[in-house]
């Protein structure tokens, strides 16, 4: 706590895309982030843990497509932070990410940011309000980049929307190195139809002494084939849980 | 494995929707609760068992194919009008909301059975236990009080409570039959006229009677009680004053000689002193003692008030019996009078003189009183006292529940609690049963599922920042 004193952190500097391809620099500023984000506090010994998630991803390109949709059984498990987190490691290790939000109907990242203010979100792309782009916010060097739900949207609105989806993360496919998309939970109502056919590959977040592992066995079944990969989170002993298996 | 995915899914379900399954266990309850509140109160049946004598029962139309048990039914069908269930409804107070429909009520709780060739069985049903027995009772009594010669008055009399609902006749040859003594009926008769309101007042006797038996019982019972109680008090009382009567023997004893001692000596004196600490001691041990019960006067009063209300009810019921046994002496003179009257023609005991005695035929001009008086209950036995169709041959004494879905709620309770507590406890048990580590965790996954990794809790590294 001392280093913070006697080092301060640098500045949080959004490219802010204010319409017609326009950007504008926002300060981000730290009081109001989730104490969880690394890429705010990028000495935490959890980053190790991230980019070693991230190197996993990267090895021999068995990850494939690039988009990781990034849900858990229910909520509460940390899948935001962990989407956030692990979008952070892989600009670590030199990829492009859009990390895109795509709970509707509980949209967290305004929140998670600091109660951040944006224009457009991804929900007024699908609405075919705004361009892609427009929709786009980004923090490192245009490495990391946002897509935050401006307005919840109701499950009718999400139903009828969702099909424009498909071209926005064409888009953000064509743009970006990488997807991460926060979805909502797997065993949730908003888990619809779109998601059931098109959400793959998914990284199940699952959290130690927590999540119930009936829930698990019941998100995998729904998961069903596209689910690819999990990840533990907030483990106490890491020395027991600490073991990884490769992809067949 | 698969049995506990399944069971795993069963389980998860509620606790996914937990708002889908608490807003069910409301729907259910309020669902139970809506159809409990509509259910009809409980209820009690009594039963009678009466006895038809054949014999004096009324013959069966010819045209009515009867068979020996539906006999002694129809019969009381018959007996049974609607205006005598009016006189019972409205004697115990029954269906006061019915707006003229208590008669159909009446009998929609009335079963007749015939249980055997002679034999009816009246079981009445009721949503009060006493009541039940008294109304059943009550029809029995009317049924066996039911006299035919007396019915055919009813019409021209307005006393309708004791006509019997006409039998339908489905043969010409019945009509035939039937036809003069009708028309015999419908002629006005002073002496049945009288003979019907004798009947009539016997029967509300008789409902006196019974009412006065009830209500000596039950001042009987509290009589009973109280005098138990009474004597229990007293014996409490007396118990208690014998345990303290040795102590106030000593008390009187040690006053009388501190009085003598204080006669010769001052108080100062060493054995006045002796002998007040005696009297002082003996004073606190009877104080300790407990307290002589007063004498249960309440009780007495009660009693004793108890005991001249059933003298005023017994002189009440030797009046009703007095009343009662003059009525039956002026009915069976009634009867005799109306059953002398074609016996004493001359021209019929001349033309006919081989005729069986009490066997008119129908087509006598006179046969038709005869005919009511012989053919059904008017045959008066030979030592005067008159014969009845119907005799009782058990009472009602109590009322039996019947089913009743209420009473299900406390099996319902007992088996739905313990298993609502049992699927509670497995479903906690499953709920808490959470991913411990990575090593539960990659026995839950599937195989082709990689697990990328742990990370480390937010409280451990925040700690080492």
């Amino acid at each position: 706590m001392a280093t913070q004193h006697l080092i301060p952190a640098p500045r949080l500097s959004l490219s802010m895309p204010i319409g017609d391809g326009r950007l504008e620099a926002v300060d981000l500023p730290r009081e109001g982030l989730h104490s969880a984000l690394l890429f705010a506090n990028e000495q935490s010994p959890a980053g190790a843990s991230y980019q070693g998630v991230a190197d996993r991803l990267l090895a021999d390109g068995w990850w494939n497509p690039k988009r990781i949709f990034v849900t858990s059984p229910t909520v509460g498990d940390g899948k935001t932070c962990t989407a956030f987190n692990l979008a952070w490691a892989l600009t670590t290790r030199g990829a492009s990410v859009l990390l895109a939000e795509l709970n509707f109907e509980r949209p967290r990242f305004s929140r998670v940011l600091g109660g951040l203010q944006i224009r457009f979100g991804i929900d007024s792309a699908i609405r075919r309000l705004a361009n892609p782009a427009d929709s786009v916010f980004s923090i490192r060097n245009k490495l990391l980049s946002f897509s935050a739900v401006k307005n919840a949207m109701r499950m009718g609105e999400v139903k009828q929307h969702l099909p424009h989806l498909a071209s926005y993360l064409n888009w953000g496919g064509n743009n970006f190195d990488w997807l991460i998309l926060d979805c909502p939970p797997v065993l949730s109502f908003a888990w619809n139809h779109w998601f059931r056919a098109c959400a793959r590959p998914a990284l199940l977040v699952v959290r130690e002494q927590r999540t119930p592992a009936v829930q698990v066995r019941q998100a995998t079944s729904r998961l069903g084939a596209g689910l690819k990969g999990v990840l533990l989170n907030d483990v106490v002993d890491e020395g027991i849980s600490d073991r990884t298996s490769d992809a067949d | 494995m698969r049995i506990i995915l399944l069971f795993g899914r069963l389980i998860a379900l509620p606790l996914r929707h937990r708002l889908i399954a608490a807003g069910t266990v409301v729907a259910v309850i309020a669902g139970y609760l809506l159809w409990a509140s509509h259910l009809p109160p409980q209820e009690y049946t009594s039963s009678a068992l009466l006895f038809l004598d054949r014999t004096a029962a009324p013959k069966p139309d010819p045209g009515i194919v009867h068979n020996d048990q539906t006999q002694a039914m129809e019969l009381a069908k018959s007996i049974l009008s609607d205006d005598r269930f009016n006189a019972i409804c409205q004697h115990f107070g029954l269906y006061p909301d019915s707006n003229g429909g208590e008669a159909a009520r009446f009998r929609s709780n009335l079963t007749l059975f015939g249980e055997s060739t002679s034999s009816l069985r009246v079981t009445w049903r009721g949503t009060d236990r006493s009541q039940t027995v008294a109304v059943t009772n009550t029809v029995a009594v009317l049924l066996t009080s039911w006299v035919p010669g007396a019915s055919h008055q009813d019409s021209e009399l307005g006393l309708t409570k004791l006509a019997p609902t006409p039998t339908p006749i489905t043969s010409t040859a019945a009509m035939e039959q039937k036809r003069p003594v009708a028309a015999s009926l419908t002629k006005p008769s002073p002496a049945k006229a009288r003979l019907a309101k004798v009947l009539n007042a016997e029967m509300e006797l008789r409902v006196l009677l019974a009412a006065a038996d009830k209500g000596l019982a039950a001042l009987g019972d509290e009589a009973h009680r109280l005098e138990a109680s009474i004597a229990q008090a007293n014996a409490e009382r007396q118990a208690s004053i014998t345990a303290r009567q040795p102590l106030t023997e000593q008390l009187a004893t040690e006053k009388k000689k501190l009085d003598l001692l204080r006669v010769r000596y001052t108080d100062a004196y060493p054995d006045v002193e002796t002998a007040q600490e005696r009297i002082t001691e003996t004073q606190q041990r009877l104080a300790a003692m407990p307290d002589v019960r007063p004498a249960p006067d309440a009780e007495h009063a009660r009693l004793i008030a108890l005991t001249k209300e059933m003298n005023r009810l017994g002189a009440e019921k030797v009046r009703l019996s007095g009343e009662l046994s003059k009525n039956v002496k002026l009915e069976t003179a009634l009867r005799n009078q109306e059953v002398d009257v074609p016996a004493t023609r001359p021209e019929q005991a001349s033309t006919e003189p081989q005729r069986e005695q009490g066997k008119p035929r129908l087509s006598d001009p006179v046969a038709p009183l005869a005919l009511a008086a012989s053919g059904s209950q008017t045959v008066d036995s030979t030592d005067g006292e008159q014969v009845r169709a119907f005799k009782i041959l058990e009472r009602a004494a109590n009322a039996q529940p019947t089913n009743n879905p209420r009473r299900l709620l406390p099996l319902l309770v007992a088996v739905a609690g313990p298993l609502a507590g049992v699927l509670y406890l497995l479903s906690a048990v499953w709920w808490f049963h959470t991913v411990r580590n990575a090593k539960t965790l990659e026995r839950i996954l599937p195989e082709n599922v990689a697990y990328l990794g742990a990370i480390p809790a937010m409280d451990t590294w925040r700690h080492s920042i």
